[in-house]
This record gives structure tokens, C-alpha cells and sequence, in this order.
């Protein structure tokens, strides 16, 4: 047998990763969802899941924490990756970098840190469980929007504010009808980065709220925590679908779709 | 031709392996043995000189010690010539072993585990029965208050309705014990209005329990207490079984009693402790939900620091962790409490157990393992490192406790008859058997009646109300239920209604973008073609 190296050998590796930590856990998660605990099939996890008040509860919980974070996240990231692109002000890049360094740090070590300063500024997670836990949110998401943004404002197409300039819009004119929309498929980008993440969030809530509020990462864990596995499994893979169905709508704004769009005109 | 050679490669590779590891043995060693044990995170002697402990980890000097040919003779008979290591794993929590068991994946000889997840394996026969006459040392040392036909250990029946499975005591070797109390550091500042004295007074007080809900005044946001289950339901229950006239059952027991805890006490006792009807259940969780509002927040192993840096001034603590957070404090001169509610407390032990199908030859290496932590020696070295204290009494334990409380002896041992002491009475943990006549007495300073002293081994009068918590069984569920109750945040209507809008106006918002992109662009085009 003669043995020849083809090139596609090198994805080997990828596939079977990819089988080992991808599909067969997902197929894993799937049978102990649609399971009781002797392994017959059942649909008691989905009942309880959708009967039970907590769980409803926890979902909403996580939901409205997630869409505050996004918002603020936004709402204070946008601005200021306008002003980072500003080539002037970030010449060699060096401010981008200062917001993105906290990254560098293991986020869980700069958790427990948060909590030390939180708790320094009077605004401790015993007497302030949800402030706490917002802070410390937006603290850890706030580069996952920067950078997104950050990248779609340098590619902002100049001639068209200049054009819509001539043409006489007036600052907020441009700003509203042509930096928004050009910049829209970053601030979808962005937020995706930050919704899906903080719905599962786990170490952040537990830490600074000192265990006070559950989210849903911190429910699938109690869940596993007490052996009901089913029941854990069947919400990670609500969480998925959540995950997916996210995915599926805003799959049309990625940066390419950007380019593509402004090189139209 | 290539891959045919790789492959010949690989098998003399494959073949030399073993090759190599018997030669280096060296001694006539043949191959070598592993004894795989499963213990909960920082729970053994390990080297460390920043701290004074000099010697090698605790495995490593087993390891020596059991490859010596005498000794390997003696637990595993002659002619057994493999090496003997071990391989050490940690857990961070029983259920997440627990966890690991069930998937049948694991491998593990030996586990460390509570008092209530040997229960729940030995119902799923998943541990074997220990062979007392294999453990010498431990028949010799382990105190009689806790091993052995009278001890704490058999009080536990594992099974109500099957008397043949046996006691506690049956399946497993005890390691460390103790009990769950309060921590307190009465100059906390968080404490409101409440001189120190009192908050001592406070906690000291019959019914500690209770004083987080009933003196809240003084005391909110200032307690930490356990993230887990069992140990808040334990909390709950002392404070929340109450009689139709409000009476605290616990209290009622104590008082019916008064001064003669006899038998029937202690079983009365421990069925009100395990009580988990439904009807408990809800009142536990009823208080439970009022505390969440009285309390810092839940930790999981923060509390014992917390309480040294000044974030919590209270904590429901373990006795081991007590200890090791009122050492770590007094080296700033600052003295944190330990008490033990006097109406009733959880007593709790963790022990080894011999997992199910495990070879005969691991089972040698499993017994000689748990003979060599029971020698008095080893276990004081555990318990100076761990801070928890083990089931072994004898000389060595006794003499480290007294080197460690007795205020008489300074520094270089000269005896100081000057200093006022109190005698604490260990009688009960040291005592050899009913022929032993010696009286095991520590003398202390009196604080240390409601400090280290009192974690480490309970004071005499608190023996007979320590109460052992059963695996709630059938109950689990609807307790994992209560917990979720307690845990999860309720949110008002407008809230869900806001979270709900924001929602579907942003997928609609983000669906809908697109058809309206596509039309436009049509539109520009029919425009354009115009």
C-alpha cells in the first residue's frame, strides 16, 4: 500500500476535535434532555422546565439582565469607538489597547478583583446584589463591543459623509443617516457578542452578587449540582436553541455583508 | 511502505516501554501497583516550607513507607514484588464525585466522602464493606466516641427498612469530623447598636440559631452563610420546627429532658433533625427566604476569609474552617468566636470507602493506606496541616492538642502555674475503653471555651445534642426544589412585561430589517432603471 500525503490529511485533527468536544457532547446533551433518569425516553424535562415558575423566572431574569447589558455596553461603547477611530486621537492604537487590556487577564481573577473594588466604593454585592452584578457585566463585555465597533467605524466609507455633507445634512443628519447605518452590522455584531455570553454567564453573578442571584449558567450548574442531569441537560439545550435561533436572524449582518454594502455606492 | 514502518516502529516503541519501567525499579521490583484515591480539595498533609511543613507530602512518605519489603509483606503477603504508588485526585465538592461515580467512568480504589453520600452509595452498592481486622492501627487509635460498636459512626443505620446493610461504621474509615456552628467576631462593624458583649452573649445563648431572624436589627448584612443545600437546611430546621404555640421543638426536647440525655434523647433528637416532610420542607424554606433578606450573601469557601479580612462578621462555618479562620485572624490580634447552638447541632464525618469492584490487590494497597493514616503520628500531621480533626485519638494527638491550648507551657516549655486556666474535658474522645481510667483533660484559657477549642472537639455538654444529618432519600427532590425556591430572585409583573417587549422588539427588529434592506433596494433599482 502506498501511502501519499494529501493535504486534506491536515484537517484530521480539526475533524476529530471537532466530533470529540463538539458533536458528541451536543448528541450527549440531546439524549439526557429526552431522558428520565433510567434512560427511557420523556418529555418531563421540557414539562418541568416550562411549568416550573423558578426556571421561567430565572430565563426572564437572565434575559433582562442580558438586554440591560447589551444596551448599556453599547450605549458606552459606541461612542467611544467613534472616537477611537478617530485617526488623530489613536494614532498608533495605543488608547484601543488600554481598553482592551483588561482581556488579557483571566476574567475570573478580575471578577474577584471587581469585587474588592466594588466593595471598596460601598457598593458590595451583600447590600447590592443586582447593581454589583451590572457593573461587573458591563466591565467584562464592554471590549467585546469596543473591538467590533471599533473595527466597522475605521472602515466607515469617508466619501459618503463628506457627500452627505455637500449635499447638506447637518451634523446630526449625517450622523443619523449615514454613520448609523453603515455602522449597523458592527452594533449587531457587537451585541451578539454580548447577549448570548451574559445569558450564560455563571462566575460573574455568583461572585459579586455573593450568590444572591441565579442566572441561567448559574441554574444549569445547581441542576448538575444536585444530580439531575435531565434537567440541566434539557436547559443547556434551550440555551443552544436560543443560541441558534440568535444566530440564524443575524446572520446577515456580518462584516463582509458590511463591505459589500459600502462599496456598492 | 511508509506507514507500514511507522507502525513497526511504534510497536518496538510500544514493546520497550514496559522494558524500561521494570528496569528501573531496581530492587527485584516487578511492574507497579497504582492505588487511585479520590479526596476532597486540600484535605491531606502536603509539603509546603513557606509554612513550616518541612516534610515531603503525606503520599509520597506513604509511598516510601509501604515499598519497604517488611511492610509490603505484611498487607499484601509474600511473594507480591510490584511498586506501590498512588495516584491523588481532589473534588471540590461530594457532588460533583458523586457525579463522577455514577458515569461509571472513574477508576478510583479509594474516595473520602461526608457521612450522607456513603449513605446514598452503600444504597447503590457501590462501596464494599471494610474488614476491621485489616486496620489494626484504626481498631487501636480511632477514638471509641466516633468508631467502633458504640460509636457516633453506627448510630447512622443506613437503611431504615433493611436492618441487614449495617451502620455507617460498617463501610467506612473515618478520617476527619465535626460539627457546624457559628462564627462571630463580635467588634465587627457592620453590627449595629450591639456592644461586643452582648453579641457574645447573643450567640452563645441556648438558641443561637436564631439569632439572625429574631435579632435582625442588629445583625442585617452581616452574616455569610453556606451555598449548599444540606447545611442551610440544617440552619433552618433548628430555627424554624416549631409547635402549634410557636414553641421551638428543639427547645421543648431540650427542656422535657433537662439534664438526663439519654438514649431516647438522641433518637427523638435525630428524628427531629432529619424531619423533611413536606410540611418541614415549606417551613424551612419559609425561614430560609426571611434570612435571604437578613444575610450578606451565600459562599462557597470565601466565608472562612471573608470574616478575616472584615466583609462578613458572621459565618455559618464548619469546625475546620472555623479554626483555620480564627488562627488566621489572631495573627492580626484579632479574636473571632466559634459557638455550638446548644439545642442542636449537625455532627458530621468524613470517612474512606473501598469502591465495588476493585481488585484484590488494590484492596492490599487500600487497607494499608488507611492503616497508615490512622497511626497517630500521620493523622497529627494531617491535623496540624488541615486544621480539621481526625477520628484518631492516643498520646501523640493528645499531646499535640495540649502543646497547642495550654497556656501554662511557653514557647521553650518551662511550666508557669501562674496563669489562670480552665479544665476541658476530653475524656469522651480519648479514652481507650471502659478499662481506661485516665482522665484526658486540657487546661485552657477561658475564651478558648467558645474558640479553637470548642470547634476542634466539642466541650462534653454539647456531645449529647450533636445530631448526625441523614441523606434526605426520597425527600432530595423536593428539597433540590426548596433550594431553587430560595435561591431564585422573584421579579415584579412590570418587569416581565418590560423583559418580554424588549425582547420580541428586537428579534422583530432584526428580522424585519432585512425584508426592509431587500426592499429598498429593489426600489432604488426600479428607480434607477426609470
Amino acid at each position: 500500500m502506498k501511502f501519499r500525503f494529501q493535504r486534506k490529511y491536515l484537517a484530521i485533527p480539526f475533524f476529530l476535535f471537532l466530533i470529540l468536544f463538539v458533536i458528541l457532547p451536543i448528541l450527549f446533551i440531546i439524549f439526557y434532555a429526552f431522558t428520565d433518569s433510567n434512560g427511557f425516553f420523556t418529555f418531563d424535562a421540557v414539562v418541568d422546565f416550562f411549568t416550573s415558575p423558578n426556571k421561567l423566572n430565572v430565563l426572564e431574569l437572565s434575559l433582562m439582565f442580558s438586554i440591560l447589558n447589551t444596551v448599556i455596553c453599547l450605549l458606552i461603547g459606541y461612542p467611544i469607538a467613534y472616537i477611537l477611530s478617530n485617526a488623530k486621537l489613536n494614532s498608533n492604537g495605543v488608547i484601543v489597547m488600554l481598553f482592551v487590556m483588561p482581556m488579557w487577564i483571566n476574567f475570573v481573577l478580575r471578577t474577584w478583583a471587581t469585587r474588592d473594588v466594588l466593595s471598596w466604593i460601598g457598593l458590595d454585592g451583600g447590600s447590592h446584589p443586582y447593581e454589583a452584578t451590572m457593573i461587573g457585566l458591563v466591565y467584562n463585555y464592554l471590549p467585546f463591543v469596543i473591538l467590533p465597533l471599533y473595527n466597522v467605524m475605521l472602515k466607515l466609507d469617508k466619501s459618503q459623509i463628506e457627500a452627505a455633507m455637500d449635499l447638506g445634512c447637518n451634523r446630526v443628519q449625517v450622523f443619523v443617516k449615514s454613520i448609523i447605518p453603515q455602522s449597523i452590522p458592527g452594533v449587531v455584531s457587537a451585541a451578539m457578542m454580548v447577549f448570548m455570553p451574559t445569558m450564560s454567564s455563571y462566575v460573574i453573578s455568583d461572585v459579586l452578587s455573593e450568590g444572591q442571584i441565579v442566572l441561567f449558567g448559574n441554574l444549569i450548574y445547581l441542576n448538575f449540582a444536585s444530580s439531575q442531569w435531565n434537567y440541566g441537560s434539557f436547559i443547556s439545550l434551550f440555551m443552544l436553541a436560543l443560541v441558534g435561533i440568535s444566530m440564524l436572524i443575524t446572520r446577515n449582518f456580518t462584516e463582509k455583508d458590511a463591505s459589500k454594502e459600502s462599496s456598492r455606492w | 511502505m511508509k506507514l507500514k514502518n511507522l507502525f513497526k516502529n511504534f510497536a518496538i516503541g510500544l514493546s520497550i516501554i514496559p522494558l524500561l519501567s521494570s528496569c528501573s525499579g531496581g530492587n527485584g521490583e516487578e511492574g507497579t501497583l497504582y492505588l487511585r484515591v479520590y479526596n476532597a480539595g486540600d484535605y491531606i498533609y502536603c509539603n509546603d516550607p513557606d509554612n513550616g511543613y518541612d516534610l515531603p507530602d503525606l503520599t509520597d512518605q506513604y509511598e516510601e513507607w509501604i515499598n519497604d519489603p517488611d511492610t509490603k509483606a505484611e498487607y499484601f503477603g509474600e511473594g507480591f514484588n510490584k511498586r506501590v504508588e498512588i495516584i491523588y485526585d481532589e473534588y471540590d465538592v461530594n457532588e460533583t464525585m458523586y457525579n463522577e461515580l455514577l458515569t461509571g467512568k472513574s477508576n478510583y480504589d479509594l474516595i473520602c466522602t461526608s457521612d450522607y453520600m456513603i449513605q446514598k452509595l452503600v444504597q447503590r452498592e457501590m462501596v464494599k464493606r471494610i474488614d476491621k481486622s485489616r486496620i489494626p492501627n484504626y481498631v487501636e487509635y480511632a477514638s471509641k466516641y466516633l468508631a467502633g460498636d458504640s460509636g457516633k459512626l453506627a448510630g447512622l443505620t443506613i437503611s431504615e427498612d433493611d436492618p441487614s446493610l449495617g451502620t455507617l461504621d460498617d463501610y467506612t474509615v473515618g478520617y476527619m469530623w465535626g460539627t457546624l456552628g457559628m462564627m462571630f467576631n463580635p467588634e465587627y462593624d457592620g453590627i449595629r447598636d450591639r456592644d461586643p458583649e452582648d453579641v457574645i452573649d447573643d450567640f452563645i445563648s441556648p438558641n443561637g440559631w436564631d439569632v439572625l431572624w429574631e435579632k435582625s436589627e442588629y445583625y442585617t448584612n452581616c452574616a455569610s452563610i453556606k451555598d449548599s443545600m444540606r447545611d442551610t437546611y440544617a440552619m433552618g430546621i433548628a430555627h424554624a420546627l416549631v409547635d402549634e404555640s410557636g414553641k421551638n421543638e428543639f427547645e421543648k426536647l431540650y427542656e422535657e429532658y433537662a439534664g438526663n440525655y439519654n438514649e431516647e434523647y438522641t433518637k427523638k433528637l435525630s428524628d427531629l433533625f432529619n424531619k423533611c416532610d413536606d410540611e418541614t420542607i415549606q417551613l424551612v424554606e419559609d425561614a430560609l427566604i426571611e434570612l435571604k433578606d437578613v444575610i450578606y450573601g451565600f459562599e462557597v469557601d470565601t466565608g472562612k476569609t471573608d470574616i478575616v479580612t472584615g466583609r462578613v462578621g458572621i459565618n455559618l462555618a464548619w469546625s475546620g474552617d472555623a479554626v483555620y479562620a480564627m488562627d488566621l485572624a489572631e495573627e492580626e490580634d484579632n479574636y473571632l468566636y466559634y459557638t455550638i447552638p446548644h439545642y442542636v447541632t449537625n455532627i458530621w464525618f468524613d470517612g474512606f470507602s473501598i469502591l465495588e469492584g476493585v481488585s484484590e490487590e488494590h484492596e492490599n494497597a487500600a487497607y494499608s493506606f488507611l492503616d497508615y493514616l490512622s497511626q497517630p503520628e500521620v493523622a497529627a500531621m494531617n491535623m496540624d496541616y488541615v486544621g480539621y480533626t481526625p477520628f484518631i485519638g492516643g498520646e501523640d494527638i493528645f499531646d499535640l492538642v495540649t502543646d497547642w491550648y495550654d497556656p501554662r507551657y511557653d514557647e521553650d516549655g518551662n511550666f508557669d502555674d501562674s496563669v489562670a486556666t480552665v479544665g476541658y474535658d476530653l475524656t469522651y474522645f480519648f479514652s481507650q475503653g471502659a478499662d481506661d481510667t485516665n482522665q484526658y483533660i486540657v487546661h485552657v484559657e477561658e475564651e478558648q471555651l467558645n474558640r479553637q477549642m470548642r470547634a476542634q472537639y466539642p466541650m462534653e455538654s454539647d456531645l449529647p445534642h450533636l445530631a448526625i444529618m441523614r441523606d434526605f432519600g426520597v425527600q432530595n427532590d423536593r428539597i433540590v426544589s426548596m433550594w431553587e425556591n430560595v435561591k431564585v430572585n422573584p421579579l415584579p409583573v412590570w418587569v416581565t412585561v418590560i423583559v418580554i417587549l424588549c425582547f420580541v422588539g428586537a428579534l422583530g427588529f432584526l428580522g424585519s430589517y432585512n425584508l426592509i434592506k431587500k426592499i429598498k433596494v429593489k426600489r432604488r433599482r426600479a428607480l434607477r432603471e426609470q
